[in-house]
């Protein structure tokens, strides 16, 4: 027999002897490996944002913040679409400088008609966005007016195959749009949400407007670019707005200030006006590997007790191997190989689980994540965790049980051990289990509470570019069967088309606001109270300049008035974008929340301005919702005349979207608590099959003396109790930092609740003690009390 | 009134992957204040005979007065509670418990009455007189010798004032002056009407019983009682 095979015997019958026990090792390895895997595949995916793009490090987007002078009120990741050429023109260090605009026409193809998302493109657009190609050269192929570039993925959705150079689609007034490179399809860890690239020479692109009005809209286009090696980019961006204000020939509200964001770093700068993608939070994926350190931690201590009781366990056997002549360091590593064994099958397992579980998590997260798309750094980082989880886990049993004078399994260095173990394991049970509460009330006051409106039940529809058309769908929608009210407005009460404005008074605090324009119904449509005053009366487009308005309470408080009714009647003159205006206050608002609660609320301004009004919002019956739907869709077709997809979406729907990195970061860490739950159950299962054959003697001569299995019961109860209060102590101002801290990444925030703890200490001790209970319930008949006693 | 009365008591333990038969069949009566000593070779079933007096195991078959009730038919609560206040157990290797004190260890013997004695640490103190451990109350188990770990032991088992104590060979591993001192003390208490069963391979111990019971492959092979 080869060393080998007699190894893996010995192995074999060893596990089978003591089954139990390797199981409860090899679940909670594998459990903690799987969550691992699961939180480093996705930290990989967040720390790697864009970096599949050649040379991306490379690249720079241009962003900036609008509204009053030295006082930027709104970010946006979408500036002028003059400052590309402005920038090619006067910067020397700029290398390649290139524009896409994002918008969303009609697409047709044979087989499919959609409102399809695109970017109207420059043409060197992929010498700086590095994009992989499968076909067609990139560096030509958005010269041409009318040629388009598409990812796979489109080219079969739209030609039934991947390989569509050559082949054409039309979009809006039947222009003809012929693929000239098909691109690999992009990850999900990208901030571009398009996959289809236009050339921007046709005349009819939006880029070609704006080339032709450079100072036509304020916040028209991403711009990208390279610099030459060596340039001082800090340098370059601050001459920007000096740059911008030369050439600027528009209206006021020119960008106060310009920022470079390096591509690589974009995906957790924070929040843009007109973000492609949702960003990320370096606090949340720190805070993520924390918990995953501290599971995989739990798990080598869970590992190290069992292993330690079954090596106690197995005491004859060592010492019968010391008498044959095994030196200490034989035990050692004779311990050490059995636990690398344990871990080597529960990573494999692990690798199984997630195997399966990936697609459920990619689907569920909206995530892309892949076991082997790196298998080489993947594997290696994955071995060296396991060796490194044995030995820190295998190495002090294997030094306790080896030692010359053994007595690892009574005394009082042993039950401060154990009782160590219990603590640490709750306590991470607590943190997680209030910051799990925490989160999900953060989120429940992010996408309820902190709205003051209610959104559920609210359709939202962008309006076609034909205004009569939109007009006449609006007014068949109001009598449609289904519909309780409809508004249009400007984007409210979504972020899109955010404008500042501001109140400059003398030797006073500048005024920052955001103007909304929306139709009066639209806080019937969103069941907002007025606080004070009346609602407007109709709405307007010419003159400009609003004759009235509403405010809200932030605004009430901002200008000074003592009560909501004393702004009624009262005269404010604001500038905007465009100009300066002066507007009566006819009503008072309550703070409504158009951002999301990254940002802080403050001043807001609602007038009727009717001329951009964008999308029109539509309350439906909560019954029978899809008929409403289909009704919506059939009257959009009939008044389009059946050209014009339509883009419609739940205004709830929108929110969540917004808030899809705090989801994200929910969910995983739900999911991760989950997980430590699980762990600790093990852990603690663990500890009573240790301290059971521990204290078999000791309970065993109670039984004798006449203790009834209540008594036993309470016997192995007492002990948990004191570590449980320790684990709550520790874990209650270890979880209110870290949770101070989180909170303190949103502008507005839950307090953190006494709930929260209360009950996250009362479930850590009632699953302890059930835990130990249905252990105790299990294991007390199967005790032999004369056994026990004799074999002692 | 006998005692303890069993008949026809069959015990076999099935944990292992063939039943072992320990007991076949075995019958008898003890009367109180017997002095019973059980002999015979290892595997002979005389420390099952003992646990199943005891009640710490039930038999598998056959019929278990203690006191003219029947045990092998009450529930494990009612059985603890008999253990608790009528019977006292003395082990080989002494059964006391490492983290607790002479003391308190002797006063386990008292908490599973749950009858509030007064007086309890009277009691205990008494019985810690009456084996010669009153100087000793506050140590630890491995602070005191064998003979000591055993009188402690049967100050346990006494300290109930039980109305039977068994000793599983109480004296196996003791020299032959600890033994011989235990064997004194467990004898005293027989004296003053305790009845007393002990299992031993010591015939010179076995002498001094009342009655002898051999034991061979699980049956009684000889009772003989002692001519006073």
């Amino acid at each position: 027999m080869t060393p080998l095979l007699s190894l893996l015997l010995y192995i074999f019958r060893t596990v089978v002897a003591r089954w139990g026990v390797y199981l409860l090792m090899v679940a909670g390895l594998t459990l903690s490996y799987a969550a691992a895997i699961v939180v480093t595949l996705y930290v990989h995916d967040e720390l790697t944002h864009d970096r599949f793009m050649a040379q991306a490090d490379r690249v720079y987007m241009l962003t900036a913040r609008y509204g009053p002078p030295d006082r930027g009120l709104v970010a946006s990741d979408r500036t002028p679409a003059g400052m590309a050429k402005w920038m090619a023109s006067d910067v020397a260090e700029i290398d390649q400088v290139a524009r896409i605009v994002a918008i969303e026409w009609p697409m047709r193809s044979a087989r499919r008609q959609v409102r399809e998302r695109f970017y109207w493109a420059d043409p060197n657009i992929f010498k700086i966005l590095q994009l992989p190609a499968v076909e067609g050269d990139l560096a030509t192929a958005l010269k041409a007016p009318g040629s388009v570039v598409m990812t796979q993925r489109m080219a079969r959705a739209y030609f039934g195959r991947p390989d569509a150079v050559g082949l054409t689609l039309t979009t809006k007034d039947n222009q003809p749009l012929t693929v000239t490179a098909i691109l690999k399809d992009l990850p999900a860890n990208t901030h571009l949400d398009r996959e289809i690239f236009v050339s921007g020479r046709g005349s009819y692109s939006m880029l070609a407007v704006f080339d032709l009005n450079p100072d036509y809209q304020w916040n028209s286009a991403y711009i990208y670019a390279t610099f030459k090696p060596g340039a001082d980019v800090a340098a370059v961006e601050g001459r920007l707005q000096a740059i911008s204000r030369s050439h600027w020939r528009g209206p006021n509200n020119l960008p106060e200030g310009y920022e470079l964001i390096r591509l690589t770093d974009l995906h957790f700068h924070p929040h843009g006006d007109g973000e492609q993608r949702p960003r990320g939070h370096v606090g949340s994926i720190l805070a993520l590997v924390v918990v995953t350190a501290a599971i995989l931690a739990l798990a080598g201590i869970n590992f190290s007790g069992l292993v330690l009781a079954e090596t106690q366990e197995r005491g004859d056997e060592m010492a019968i191997r010391k008498a044959l002549g095994a030196r200490r360091i034989d035990l050692i590593w004779q311990i050490l190989r059995e636990a690398l064994w344990v871990n080597l099958v529960s990573v494999v397992l692990a690798l199984a689980v997630v195997e399966r579980l990936l697609p459920a998590l990619n689907g569920g997260l909206d995530l892309d994540l892949h076991l082997w798309r790196h298998p080489a750094v993947f594997l290696g980082v994955l071995g060296a965790t396991v060796v490194l989880v044995t030995v820190l886990s295998g190495l002090y049993p294997a030094f306790a049980v080896s030692r010359p004078a053994a007595n690892t399994g009574t005394g009082r260095l042993s039950a401060l051990r154990w009782r160590g173990w219990v603590v640490a394991q709750i306590a991470l049970v607590v943190v997680l289990l209030i910051g799990s509460h925490t989160m999900n009330r953060q989120w429940q006051y992010a996408t309820d509470d902190a709205l003051n409106f209610n959104g559920d039940h609210v359709v939202m529809i962008r309006f076609s570019d034909f205004p009569n058309d939109d007009a006449d769908f609006v007014a068949h929608l109001r009598d449609l069967k289904g519909v309780e009210s409809v508004a249009e407005s400007f984007g409210s009460p979504t972020m899109d088309n955010v404008r500042p404005a501001w109140i400059r008074r003398p030797g006073l605090p500048l005024i920052s606001l955001t103007r909304n324009s929306a139709h009066p119904d639209f806080f019937k449509v969103f069941q907002v109270p007025l606080v004070a005053g009346r609602h407007l009366s109709g709405t307007f487009s010419v003159p400009e300049v609003p004759p009235e308005i509403l405010i809200n309470l932030s605004a009430v408080k901002a200008l000074g008035f003592a009560t909501p009714e004393a702004a009624l009647g009262q005269e404010i003159v604001y500038e905007t974008d465009r100009t300066t205006m002066r507007s009566r206050i006819v009503g008072v608002l309550p703070d409504l929340r158009f951002a999301t609660v990254y940002e802080p609320k403050g001043p807001m301004i609602f007038d009727n301005f009717s001329k951009y009004l964008t999308v029109v919002n539509v309350r439906i019956s909560p019954t029978d919702t899809a008929g409403t739907l289909a009704r919506i869709d059939a009257l959009w077709s009939r008044d389009n005349g059946g050209s014009m997809p339509m883009q419609r979406w739940f205004y709830r729907d929108y929110l969540l979207d917004q808030y899809h990195d705090l989801h994200q970061q929910m969910r995983v860490f739900n999911l991760v608590a989950g997980v430590a739950i699980i762990l600790s159950t093990l852990g603690l299962t663990g500890l009573c099959i240790f301290l059971t054959r521990r204290q078999a003697r000791d309970l065993a001569i109670l039984r004798a003396l006449g203790a009834t299995f209540g008594d036993i019961f309470v016997q192995r109860l007492t002990p948990f109790f004191v570590p449980l209060l320790i684990a709550n102590a520790i874990a209650w101002p270890a979880a209110w930092l870290v949770l101070r801290s989180w909170l303190g990444s949103f502008a507005e925030h839950i307090p953190l609740s006494a709930v929260s703890f209360l009950g996250a200490a009362v479930t850590s001790v009632v699953f302890a003690l059930l835990t130990v209970a249905a252990h105790s319930a299990l294991t007390a008949g199967k005790v032999s009390v004369s056994a026990s006693l004799r074999h002692e | 009134m006998p005692l303890i009365s069993l008949s026809d008591i069959h015990h076999t333990y099935s944990g292992t992957a063939q039943a072992v038969p320990a007991l076949r069949g075995v019958s008898i009566d003890i009367d109180p204040g017997e002095f019973v000593a059980i002999i015979g070779p290892s595997g002979s079933g005389k420390s099952t005979l003992l646990n199943i007096i005891g009640t710490l195991e039930k038999p598998s078959q056959g019929r278990y007065l203690f006191d003219n009730r029947d045990v092998t038919t009450i529930p494990e609560r009612d059985l603890a509670r008999l253990r608790a206040t009528r019977i006292g157990f003395v082990f080989q290797n002494f059964n006391l418990i490492d983290h607790l004190t002479v003391y308190q260890n002797i006063e386990l013997g008292l908490r599973y009455r749950r009858d509030h004695l007064r007086g309890r640490r009277e009691l205990v103190m008494e019985a810690m007189d009456r084996v010669g451990m009153g100087h000793r109350a506050d140590h630890l188990p491995r602070q005191l010798s064998g003979g000591q770990q055993q009188r402690c032991a049967i100050a346990r088992a006494i300290v109930g004032q039980p109305a039977i104590v068994l000793a599983d060979e109480p004296t196996g591993n003791l020299d032959s002056r600890n033994a011989a001192q235990t064997l004194g003390i467990l004898k005293e208490l027989n004296d003053k009407g305790t009845t007393l069963i002990i299992v031993t391979h010591a015939l010179s111990q076995a002498d001094q019983a009342s009655r002898t019971i051999e034991m061979h492959d699980g049956r009684i092979h000889l009772s003989s009682r002692r001519l006073s």
